[in-house]
């Protein structure tokens, strides 16, 4: 009897394996985890209302830095702006949208890491 | 030292530079649960691409190996494998320069396999179709039975050439980790011809297709990744259309964009003051 064809595909797991790709892609990664993390503690803030272990919240307060940051280029960029126009590829491509892009998203990750030493000395301090 | 002499010498030759292993997955519904890999020994030469390759293998190895290629030159979009960790033409991979000596070859992931390296493309197509790749006219009546054809300058036709070199090989979505994860998600190669349609000034169909894309498992479920981008063999920079066409639908939606007629049609020919062309001479047979 004919079998059907085998599934393949890769599943949520995608989101960080399945090839080797640029910064793009991990930066993609983060953000989705990013965001996944500070959906569970809000929502385990409204249904626990006492004091919070503190190492969680400062997790919390990193994963929101880079996700604001890197959700500030995410809003240029995905509506358009400085990805470039459309234009006749040569060869070898090296593609625009990334290459012209990646300076924004670099100075971001600086304020990010800018940031992050910031919350974390806070955090040492007792804040 | 004559170096232009040895560099003829060395592309021109068929001697053999190396030996690789190719690793190809194999699966056969028929007779297999899970896919296995098989080793082959492949001798290479300067040029040899990995289609090549497997090519020599099915011919002198392994006659059993099954994938799927047709024009050998990066045209039809058939060859796409999942080749050393990333999705690439087996035709347009240049086995020396992928620089290992084993290489690995999987089919496209997102697609079902339907045997050995073959993906099954059927789902890719359907979404493709879904955001109709085609001029779309209000006056179908002229469409279907033209007079001449469409105005376009060299300048309109640049706002969308570069996606329309996309030849449907579903590279990047196998790259795609949004497609990964959903599969009603139109994916890369749609979404970018969604954008080159609808920006070519013969095109009347924008809102047609907005319905379409502007939706949870259209263009705003892209999040720049940029796979995509990176593996497409023909440098459409699917992402670059995305992000586009979503500047374009917010600005539809928020009353900004500008309606338009598609372009009009050229007059008949002869134009005023041009000469008619002579007869044709050579009289094609049935
Ligand atoms: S840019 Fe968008 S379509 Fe391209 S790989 Fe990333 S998520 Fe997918
Ligand atoms: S956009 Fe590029 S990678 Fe995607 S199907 Fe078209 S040619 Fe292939
Ligand atoms: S065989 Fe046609 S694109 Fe590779």
């Amino acid at each position: 009897m004919a079998k059907k064809a085998r599934p393949n595909r890769i599943g949520v797991k995608g989101w960080w394996t399945g090839g080797k790709y640029g910064v793009e892609k991990k930066a993609y990664f983060l953000h989705r985890l990013t965001g996944l993390i500070i959906v569970f503690y809000l929502i385990a803030h409204i249904i626990h209302q006492g004091p919070w272990i503190a190492w969680w919240e400062l997790i919390v307060v990193l994963a929101f830095i880079y996700h604001a940051m890197n959700g500030i280029r995410l809003i240029i960029t995905e509506l358009g702006f400085g990805v470039g126009r459309p234009t006749l590829p040569s060869f070898p491509y090296v593609p625009e949208s990334l290459v012209k892009t990646r300076p924004l998203f670099w100075i971001l990750m600086a304020f990010s890491a800018i940031y992050i030493v910031l919350a974390i000395v806070g955090f040492a301090k007792g804040g | 030292m004559a170096q232009k002499e040895i560099q003829i010498k060395e592309v021109l030759s068929d001697e053999i530079v190396k030996k690789v292993k190719f690793k190809v997955k194999k699966f056969d519904p028929e007779k297999d649960d899970k896919p296995y890999y098989a080793e082959y020994d492949v001798p290479v030469w300067r040029g040899m691409t990995v289609l090549d390759g497997l090519l020599y293998v099915k011919e002198d190895l392994d006659g059993t190996v099954n994938f799927r290629y047709s024009c050998r030159m990066g045209i039809c979009g058939s060859c796409g494998m999942f080749i050393n960790g990333k999705p690439r033409m087996a035709c347009m991979t240049q086995i020396l320069e992928l620089g290992t000596d084993v290489i690995e070859i999987a089919p496209l992931p997102n697609l079902d396999n339907i045997r050995d390296l073959v993906p099954d493309s059927t789902p890719f197509f359907e979404k493709h179709r879904k955001v109709k790749p085609y001029l779309i006219r209000q006056d179908v009546k002229e469409q279907e039975n033209p007079i001449g054809e469409y105005y376009q300058t060299p300048e309109e036709h640049e706002y969308y050439s570069q996606f329309s070199f996309c030849i449907k090989c579903s590279l990047c979505y196998a790259a795609c980790p949004t497609a990964a994860s959903d599969p009603e998600y139109l994916g890369p190669q749609a979404l970018a011809q969604a954008y080159r349609y609808s920006v070519d000034t013969r095109d009347e169909g924008f809102e047609e297709r907005v319905m379409v894309v502007d939706d949870p498992h259209g263009c705003w479920r892209c999040h720049y990744a940029g796979a995509c981008s990176e593996v497409c063999p023909k440098g459409v920079d699917p992402a670059k259309a995305i992000q586009l066409l979503k500047g374009l639908i917010l600005k539809y939606r928020l009353g900004l964009k500008k309606k338009r007629k598609g372009a009009g049609v050229i007059p008949a020919h002869p134009r005023p003051g041009v000469k008619k062309a002579p007869k044709r001479t050579v009289v094609q047979e049935d």
